[in-house]
């Protein structure tokens, strides 16, 4: 018994030991330099964006060294609560997604960005795409500061990409069932359901399945309810408006065309990577992850996947960027004799990444669409994947404001994205059938979210 | 009647060979039941690449082990180092503080001595996650976020309700005609407490340090809230789910995933083959045949 | 026996100096427990109840504590009880029945290898592996184990004909599967019977023996008994840490089934960090439990007079 214990610590001892040195470089702070903190989270490649983009900009700056902490596996809102008690510890600026942001603009943690945008022509508004800067706003929409004397319109954080949500394809299993590649001349929706019910009519016993939809995430239905003439799932007066008889038709057209046969939706999200489901819809940055996942896929070189647009006028559209914390961004910081406030480093690092230098490193990482619309033709992030690629497929359509995100009053817009979130969820799932069914949920979801939402909304 | 015991022997035997029989059989057929995730895990982690996009199949093409090369990376051996720390000095702690307290709590008389066992009992009814918040903003004020402290130095105090009420349940079975002659011989408390019940509870002991490796070896949760942005003192479970477990679209295949907990398993498995004895042995009570 | 009268003053102080350093031997042994209950339970608890008493917004940079009052209390039995109901009702479902299952099933399984068969250790640790897989990688290995279209038992399952069953894919067969899916937890499970029943003298099942009892009454009247005290043990912290559960479950929501695992510590960390302006009013729920957790083993300690402890208490 003792040489068993004995040989374990032994072994462990020895292997603890054989690590002397951190391989770690202390990250610590360099004295000779202006010094910023950013923090992002580690999914969705944000990491690797954040990075690439400090390492750039470090280069043409060599008096500024930004440290990039990550959090990972856990959201934004989730570290936001965490530091609310010690806001000192906040990094100097913190990557934000235009879902989760919202309520902390409103409880004052971030700088309003505008007086930097105004402050030079490269940033000026109409260079980017206006739906993405109103999302980050928090009541959704932003106003130049000279039409805002409020201050209501503000803009929290600075863009950086454009991700509207299209349907990424698998190009094998394409070929391999003898399935056509549809044109975009007629593309809308009865030519998308007349696509589904194609491939669905090829499909045998198997694991296979025509689309990952989604349709329970907020862009997807909004963009399918606007499409096929759906009102609104709130009205003016802040009540459930899912059981009016434009939304009804909306949901019912998806239901009998698409839910209805089994053989249609896959809803866990990783059977697509494996191969298994024909069509998925999704935003543009996981596309790189698709990629990765998915390149054994084929053996002839060519690319396991291309992109559709949506089949509807106007797509929803998010993005996430970067803001700066008030917690340290009136401080000073010197090197050399020369005095800076942390504002205006944040600042300058900022305008990096969203003009067209900044850009063009962000989207060569292959990650996302950028901001600023004089790259949608020519910018890195098309060569970036696979450049053979149908990339436009992430431009088509209007821009559709996602409103539901972000609104002064986020109690609302939880419930709404909850309740339809669900909904949409059965609905895939055929849970709940017949529409006598959908009737009487809908309007038991409509007493809940009346009963719950009296007297929030402004 | 000689034969008639031979008979009886005879029966006896042979009932027992059938018992023997019946125990394997039905034996082995659990084995079958236990060993299916482990076998999944398994087959999952050397799956060739390609047939992971294929309908599922029980069986590999072929053993393709390049997954289990794909998930260390020289930063391993340090977050070994962190793993280790944490979990020898975690051990150490909850062995020691918690059969001290037990201890006090079972051999020791003295006024509030239920109060207190209340007390411990009650801290175990809190729902750890709204109390994490509070305890972070604890470990902050202490300058110990971003540290490996928080991971290991609360269970020096008193070892964890739950391993001071299991010695305890334990310490209520030793006899107290055992301590009674030890201190008639004049031993104080604490020798009593080293040489003579720590000894006896041994089994228990190794029981509690085994089950503590496994948690603090797979423990990433309390690694990521307390050092989850430092990296230089991550643990190595927390840098597996990082790399493997987040993120749904990482660009990590399933098979690399399944490769990652293997390796995490093994140690544990090593351990658990090693101290079986131990771990299912009750308490000798070899002093007390009167 | 003592031949003069004693100095009574004298000895009443020496009895009460004597008397005072016994107990203060006693507090030295749970001194560290006190002191690590304040610092790391009390302190936290404390500033959670302060929580729940005001209304917490983690959101504002400034004020972040404001309205002290009871309001959060009164919503968990108002506007929330719906909820909290349900939630409680799933819970306490979920905390009986796998108590119930897994005590007995592993209660069973020790009983199997306590038998004096030369495999019985090989077969013990085999049965315990799964217990050794990683949370890392189980919840992933589950999840695609139970996956309808492309898991294993399903592959299995059909091809021995019977049809495909849903899992964790569908709201009325989550419960079930969460029972099924725990009997491989039994191999972990039935070491401390293990250890209780190897504890019981031979003696006893050899007297038993002689008067003729078989394997039925020896189980009765020997080992059941003779590990009440391992019995106790494992209901209170079964019964304790199954109301606790969280994150064997949170991983599988899908806005399916979420509804079916809503357990109560799951319901808790939604209103802390997923619905916004609800922190405080987590704080309450979490104090709610508490006190139905301390109430229900207080009850229990109480009633326990049937565990056996040894020769001794």
């Amino acid at each position: 018994m003792k040489k068993r214990i004995g040989f374990v610590v032994s072994a462990l001892t020895l292997m603890a030991l054989s690590s002397c040195t951190s391989p770690f470089e202390q990250n610590s702070v360099d004295e000779d330099k202006f010094n910023l903190t950013i923090a992002a989270q580690s999914e969705e490649g944000e990491e690797i964006v954040l990075k690439a983009l400090a390492d750039a900009y470090e280069e043409k700056h060599p008096d500024v060294n930004i440290t990039v902490k990550t959090f990972g596996g856990e959201l934004f809102r989730n570290y936001m609560t965490k530091y609310a008690a010690n806001q000192s510890k906040l990094p100097d600026m913190l990557w934000m997604p235009d879902d989760q942001f919202a309520a902390f603009a409103d409880g004052g943690y971030f700088e309003d960005l505008r007086p930097f945008y105004e402050a030079s022509p490269e940033t000026s508004y109409d260079k980017y795409y206006s739906s993405m800067l109103n999302a980050a706003s928090y009541i959704g929409q932003y106003k130049p500061l000279s039409e805002d004397s409020d201050r209501k319109y503000g803009l929290y954080y600075a863009p950086r990409d454009y991700d509207k949500i299209g349907i990424v394809y698998n190009t094998k299993l394409f070929e391999d069932y003898g399935i056509d590649v549809p044109s975009l001349d007629h593309w809308d929706m009865n030519a998308f359901y007349a696509l589904c019910q194609t491939i669905a009519g090829k499909l045998g016993r198997g694991s296979h399945r025509v689309i990952t939809l989604n349709t329970y995430w907020e862009p997807v239905y909004t963009t399918f309810f606007q499409e096929l003439g759906g009102d609104g799932l709130v009205t003016a007066d802040g009540k459930f408006n899912l059981g009016s008889e434009k939304n009804r038709a909306a949901e019912s057209s998806l239901y009998d065309n698409l839910f209805a046969n089994d053989k249609m939706i896959q809803s866990q999200d990783n059977d697509f990577t494996r191969g298994l489901t024909f069509m998925t819809v999704v935003a543009r940055p996981l596309v790189l992850g698709f990629k990765n996942k998915m390149a054994g896929l084929r053996s002839d070189g060519k690319s396991p996947i291309d992109f559709l647009p949506l089949p509807c006028h106007s797509i929803a559209a998010g993005c996430s960027g970067y803001g700066i914390t008030k917690a340290h961004s009136e401080e000073v910081r010197e090197v050399n004799g020369k005095q800076k406030k942390v504002k205006d480093l944040a600042w300058d690092f900022l305008k990096f990444i969203i003009t067209e230098e900044g850009q063009n490193v962000a989207g060569k990482t292959g990650l996302s669409v950028p901001v600023l619309k004089s790259l949608a033709e020519t910018g890195e992030w098309r060569k970036a994947v696979d450049s053979s690629l149908h990339h436009e497929a992430w431009l088509a359509g209007n821009e559709l404001r996602l409103t539901t995100y972000n609104i002064y009053q986020p109690n609302v817009r939880a419930e709404l994205r909850e309740l339809m979130s669900g909904f949409m969820t059965n609905l895939e799932n055929q849970t709940y059938g017949r529409p006598e069914n959908r009737d009487q949920l809908i309007s038991d979801f409509a007493k809940d979210f009346n009963k719950k939402t009296e007297g929030k909304l402004l | 009647m000689e034969k008639t015991i031979k008979h009886a022997n005879r029966r006896k035997s042979a009932k027992k060979i059938v018992g023997s029989v019946l125990f394997y059989c039905f034996g082995v057929l659990l084995s079958l039941f236990f060993l299916f995730p482990v076998y999944a895990l398994l087959i999952k982690s050397v799956m060739p690449d390609f047939q992971l996009y294929e309908e599922p199949s029980l069986y590999p093409k072929y053993l393709n082990f390049a997954p289990y090369g794909k998930v260390f990376s020289p930063e391993y051996l340090w977050y070994f180092r962190n793993t280790f720390i944490v979990c020898v000095l975690y051990i150490l702690g909850t062995v020691l503080a918690g059969s001290f307290t037990a201890y006090g709590l079972t051999k020791m008389n003295f006024h509030g001595k239920n109060a207190v066992f209340a007390i411990i009992l009650v801290t175990v009814f809190l729902p750890g996650v709204v109390t994490g918040i509070p305890l972070y903003i604890v470990y902050d004020h202490m300058g110990w976020t971003g540290t490996l402290y928080p991971l290991w130095v609360p269970v020096w105090f008193g070892g964890g309700a739950m391993t001071i009420f299991l010695i305890r349940q334990f310490m209520r079975g030793i006899p107290n005609s055992l301590t009674e002659a030890a201190i008639l011989d004049g031993a104080s408390s604490f020798r009593i407490y080293w040489q003579i019940i720590l000894p006896m509870i041994r089994p228990i002991l190794i029981y509690i340090a085994v089950t503590a490796f496994f948690a603090t070896w797979n423990d990433f949760q309390g690694p990521m809230m307390y050092v989850g942005d430092r990296q230089s003192q991550w643990t190595i479970s927390l840098a597996l789910y990082k790399e493997f477990a987040t993120a749904s679209h990482s660009t990590n295949l399933p098979n690399v995933q399944m490769a990652a907990g293997v390796i995490m398993m093994l140690p544990c498995v090593l351990l658990f083959a090693l101290f079986q004895k131990e771990l299912t042995q009750g308490i000798a009570t070899t002093g007390l045949k009167l | 026996m003592e031949l003069v009268a004693p100095k009574r003053q004298n000895n009443k102080r020496k009895h009460f100096f004597t008397r005072f350093l016994h107990e203060a031997e006693g507090w030295i042994y749970v001194l560290p427990v006190l002191v690590g209950v304040v610092i790391f339970t009390f302190i936290p608890m404390v500033v959670s109840l302060v929580y729940s008493l005001h209304d917490y917004d983690p959101t504002k940079a400034t004020n972040q504590l404001t309205n002290f009052g009871f309001q959060n209390y009164v919503r968990i039995f108002t506007t929330g009880w719906g909820e909290v109901s349900h939630s409680l009702f799933i819970t306490f479902r979920y905390a009986i029945a796998t108590v119930v299952v897994s005590m007995v099933g592993s209660y069973l399984l020790a009983l199997f290898l306590n038998m004096k068969h030369k495999g019985a250790k090989v077969f013990r640790v085999i049965y315990y592996l799964p217990c050794l897989i990683p949370a890392v990688a189980s919840t992933l290995l589950w999840k695609d184990i139970t996956s309808v279209n492309s898991g294993y038992i399903n592959l299995i399952l059909e091809a021995i004909g019977l049809p495909r069953y849903s899992f964790y894919e569908a709201k009325s067969t989550v419960f079930p599967t969460i029972l099924m899916l725990s009997a491989f937890g039994f191999g972990g499970s039935m070491i401390p019977w293990l250890a209780s029943m190897q504890n019981i003298p031979k003696e006893y099942y050899e007297a038993a023996e002689i008067d003729g009892a078989n394997a039925w009454q020896k189980l009765i009247h020997i080992t059941i008994p003779l590990t009440t005290s391992m019995i106790f043990y494992l209901l209170i912290t079964s019964i304790i840490s199954s109301l606790q559960v969280f994150s064997a479950f949170y991983p599988l929501k899908n806005g399916i089934i979420d509804s079916e695992i809503n357990f109560y510590v799951i319901m808790v960390y939604d209103r802390a960090f997923k619905t916004p302006n609800t922190f405080s009013y987590a704080c309450a729920l979490s104090w709610f439990l508490f006190f139905i957790i301390a109430i229900l083993t207080g009850f229990i300690f109480k009633t326990s007079k049937w565990v056996y402890y040894g020769e001794d208490n």
